[in-house]
């Protein structure tokens, strides 16, 4: 395949192109799900071709076809040409790039255990066991379990001299149950919702999540949750756990930090971001203990790699200090808008989309109080875990998500239970109200398969290390009495 | 170019060649173009080729699923193989699952030429004409304009050939200006019936009436929803009540209701992919012909969709809304329809008196408690405070955190006219959403 992905830039430089990339991928995928003992699907896939890229006459272009010979390759090479010449007689303002160093390299996901070697009985096997048994429950109306892998390979040969080859594995698990009583359902999920935590390992991970281990509190709580009484409307102290202060990332800084939001690209789908280019640097993000950064090299994150869709070596970015927002995840054409070098965030879902600027693994920095102690410290609030609803407007700043449970906090102590929490805010005003996150010991990678961006949308993999915090003064609960008007 | 020999031909080798009980094929090929603008400048243009063909396979009681994007005959082989594999050696169903036999089905007008042999210049220069005349009103325009030309088959070894042709072209454009914005889209299969100049335009009149927004206070508001807005409002109503999935796991607000009055009067919703109004097509991707699917009807509860799959777990039979065969989330309406009413804006704007216009949502979501409909999401690209009948001012965005199903029973009029859009962002699917004028809608901040 190397020597067609050269034919092609050779191509694109003989035609005039300034800029171009060839992109071969293939992609292998399998998932399971299960309800209550039962295959409800159990699929592969692959799928394979040619993504090509280019600057011409100063616009971009780009085509793709799922045929690998060299006469497609050449004519998904004409056709971006074609596209990037129509857009060129249009536009007022040329394409330039941020120069970048040229690598020759290869990566692959470390694992232990291929998840495509794993026998079909092992894997549905398990999933037929937790659903089962979850099912013994009283009041468990559905147990849903799933699993699902998939392996990126692929290559990437630029006009500039680049030749990438990496293979990404990717593995994954969870389940949910719903208890029922004829009048209410209620949810509780593990060891996330969103289909459970996704991780660029290997089959290793299933055991690490040991589901059945998890079961007894998890169907317990759904249950519990049918006689609980509804949270009620007010402003508390919450503490919001590592599941639900990876989403509570995701929308409100993962996104908002996207240089092609900032910069106005997806204003017409995704929206804009309240974090404008002028704020970069100086603009007060949240509390002095909120460090929030990108990393795609941490092991094990569901958006770890080595090299994004443009060849960039990957890096940690600081995206907010103690407090302060100070960078965007980049492509090479925003970062060369605010001065700077790509920090590689260009992804694509795969070889027929072009590369946008997406999250890779945006975390929160540990702080130093254990979760139990933070508990402890909290005389009137609730904890939250795990997202069930999320919504935020096109800047990221009004936002209002749901979680599946709430625990109270009495005088430093958990009690009841409440079911369909709901916290809201302001996004800067919420990070400001952040007064402790916790420490090492209650930190973990969580990971989403789901992150959905672009026209035509493209849905991806990304990781969330976070811990617990704590956020003072936060409103929660929507429906002041049920029933009011 | 259409390759209807070779897609049955493909599929029939695979039906034929296969060591199963039964087994059946679904092609899809698919050539799209997408140009997406920003700032009245393109930054994203593409084109894309692509199949895929799955390939289920039932063994007894076992089922494997597989699928490929390859035509040539190793990648179906292959393909073939790995759904055998499964089906050989995955879980036994508790249930008999049967493919369904083959059928006749209602030709659906779908494919046009124009739409398939449009060049991308043509349609930049297209756009470019209104960028300029937004420019003249200091409004910048960013959007996508999409075109796809495609075909869908199914076989099977029950005897089911299906073929359907299908092209779509889509417009979604945001006019701006500073923080005012106005939205428009337009949905065809015909690009030559697409009004890309009046969708443009009318995005940039709209854009200039929501100037200067102010601040309104959030509570309960008498208010009239766009069809956009609807359009929202529906897709998660569907997603969280419409399907046999939801429906039978007991968090869909029609779960155990059927036959009930769940909504208001006014609201009648079903789903009907042969009208030749949404993006239509004659079956399923079981190959079971698509026919009428009532799902609401003046308030009272009457069915949510299943395929052969759902149905033969549930004791149900099929409605004819089978998806891909690898789609986890079971089957749902595919090509939705609110019934209209018989009002004017203009009567609807003067029947409200007092009251906000929303004109689209952004992130809505429908899972705050699907099993009493209750979402929350905020408004966007115009939102206006309405007196005396009249647009009187543009007001800053605004979150609502309302009980649809229970907001629907405050329904006071349904507009006659209504307007088509994606559903699911497919182009083989499609919601049909009319004006809705509703009265004490909750708006939380």
């Amino acid at each position: 395949m190397r020597g067609l992905l050269k034919t092609a830039v050779e191509y694109l430089k003989k035609k005039g192109a300034e800029y171009g990339d060839v992109r071969f991928e293939r992609v292998t995928t399998e998932s399971i799900q299960v309800r209550d003992g039962v295959i409800e699907g159990h699929s592969t896939d692959s799928s394979s071709g040619i993504g090509i890229r280019v600057v011409f006459r100063g616009a971009w272009g780009f085509a793709s076809t799922h045929m690998t010979t060299e006469k497609d390759a050449l004519k998904a090479a004409d056709q971006a040409l074609a596209v990037a010449a129509a857009c060129s007689s249009v536009n007022r303002t040329r394409v330039a790039l941020a120069e970048t160093a040229l690598h020759v390299d290869a990566y692959a996901t470390p694992f232990r255990i291929d998840p495509f070697s794993v026998s079909p009985e092992e894997k549905t096997g398990r999933l037929i066991e937790v659903t089962t048994e979850a099912s013994r429950y009283k009041d468990i109306a559905v147990c849903e379990a799933f699993m699902a892998f998939s392996r990126v390979d692929k290559e990437f040969v630029s006009t500039e001299g680049a030749e990438i080859t990496q293979s990404l594995l990717t593995s994954g698990c969870g389940y949910h149950v719903i208890a029922e009583n004829g009048h209410d359902a209620q949810t509780r999920s593990y060891p996330d919702s969103h289909h459970g935590l996704f991780s660029t390992k290997g089959y290793e991970l299933i055991d690490e999540l040991d589901m059945m281990g998890s079961l007894e509190r998890v169907t317990g709580e759904a249950r519990a949750l049918l006689n609980a009484k509804e949270c009620a409307a007010g402003t508390i102290d919450v503490i919001i756990d590592g599941p639900q202060m990876a989403l509570q990332i995701h929308e409100s800084c993962g996104h908002p930090a996207e240089l092609d939001r900032a910069l106005g690209s997806e204003i017409s789908f995704a929206g804009g971001s309240f974090l404008t280019t002028d704020r970069m640097g100086a603009y007060r993000y949240g509390s002095g203990h909120v460090n929030l950064y990108a990393d795609p090299n941490h092991p094990g994150g569901a958006g770890s790699y080595k090299y994004d869709d443009e060849g960039v070596r990957t890096k940690r970015v600081d995206i907010v200090k103690e407090g302060v927002f100070t960078d965007y995840l980049s492509s090479r054409e925003g970062a060369l808008v605010i001065g700077a070098r790509s920090n590689g965030a260009m992804r694509a879902e795969g070889w027929n989309r072009l590369p946008i600027v997406r999250m890779s693994n945006i975390c929160i920095e540990p702080g130093e109080v254990t979760l139990s102690d933070l508990i402890a410290d909290t005389k009137n609030g609730l904890l939250l875990s795990t997202n069930r609803s999320w919504s935020i407007d096109d800047l990221r700043l009004n936002f209002q998500f749901g979680t599946e449970i709430a625990y109270e906090i009495r005088n430093g102590k958990l009690g009841r239970i409440f079911k369909n929490p709901v916290y809201s805010g302001i996004t800067p005003d919420f990070w400001a109200s952040c007064d402790a996150v916790c420490s090492k010991e209650d930190w973990r990678m969580w990971g989403l398969n789901s992150c959905a961006k672009g026209e035509p949308v493209q849905v991806i993999g990304v990781g969330h290390g976070a811990s617990p915090a704590r956020f003072r003064g936060v409103s929660v609960g929507v429906l002041k009495t049920r029933g009011e008007r | 170019m259409l390759l209807k020999e070779k897609i049955l031909e493909e599929a029939g080798d695979i039906i034929r060649s296969a060591r199963a009980d039964s087994v059946e094929a679904v092609v899809r090929r698919e050539s799209a173009s997408t140009l997406r603008f920003a700032a009245s400048s393109f930054h994203q243009g593409g084109k894309d080729t692509d199949c895929a063909v799955y390939v289920r396979a039932l063994i007894g009681r076992k089922i494997g699923v597989s699928s490929t994007n390859s035509l040539e005959a190793d990648g179906l082989k292959d393909c073939l193989k790995r759904a055998l594999r499964i089906a050989e050696h995955t879980g036994r169903e508790p249930f008999d699952f049967r493919l369904p036999g083959p059928s006749e089905y209602r030709p659906v007008e779908s494919w046009f030429e124009r739409t398939a042999t449009v060049t991308e210049r043509e349609k930049v220069d297209i756009l470019a004409e209104s960028f300029k005349r937004a420019r003249a009103s200091g409004v910048s325009q960013s959007g996508t304009l999409t075109t796809a030309e495609g075909e869908v088959a199914v076989v099977n070894s029950k005897g089911v050939s299906a073929y359907h042709p299908y092209t779509t072209a889509r417009l979604s454009v945001v006019s701006t200006k500073g923080a005012a914005s106005g939205h428009d889209s337009a949905l065809g299969k015909d690009f030559s019936r697409i009004d890309i100049p009046g969708v443009m335009s009318r995005s940039v009149d709209d854009c200039l009436l929501a100037a200067s927004p102010t601040h309104l206070e959030p509570g309960a508001y008498r208010v009239i929803f766009a069809p956009h807005a609807v359009s929202e409002l529906l897709e998660w109503l569907s997603y969280t009540g419409f399907g046999s999935k939801n429906f039978h796991e007991g968090t869909s607000f029609l779960s155990g209701r059927l036959g009930e009055k769940v909504t208001g009067g006014l609201v009648n919703i079903h789903d009907d992919a042969l009208d030749p109004s949404g993006m239509a097509m004659p079956f399923d991707m079981e190959g079971v012909p698509k026919r009428r699917l009532s799902i609401i009807e003046k308030g009272v509860a009457r069915g949510v969709a299943y395929d052969s799959f759902t149905g033969a777990m549930e004791g149900a039979r099929t409605t004819g809304h089978a998806g891909f065969p690898d789609e986890p989330e079971g089957p749902f309406p595919e090509h939705l329809f609110m019934e209209g009413g018989v009002m004017g804006l203009d009567e609807m704007m003067e029947r409200l008196d007092r009251g906000i216009f929303v004109k689209s949502f952004h992130y809505v979501n429908g899972l705050l408690n699907p099993k009493e409909g209750l979402m929350t999401g905020m408004t966007r690209h115009g939102t206006f405070l309405v007196e005396g009948g009249k647009i009187k001012r543009a007001v800053n965005p605004m979150r609502f955190t309302d009980n649809i199903v229970k907001a629907f029973e405050r329904i006071e009029g349904l507009s006659k006219d209504a307007r088509v859009f994606w559903h699911h962002g497919s182009a083989l699917s499609s919601i049909r959403a009319p004006y809705l004028l509703i009265d004490s809608f909750r708006f939380t901040s």
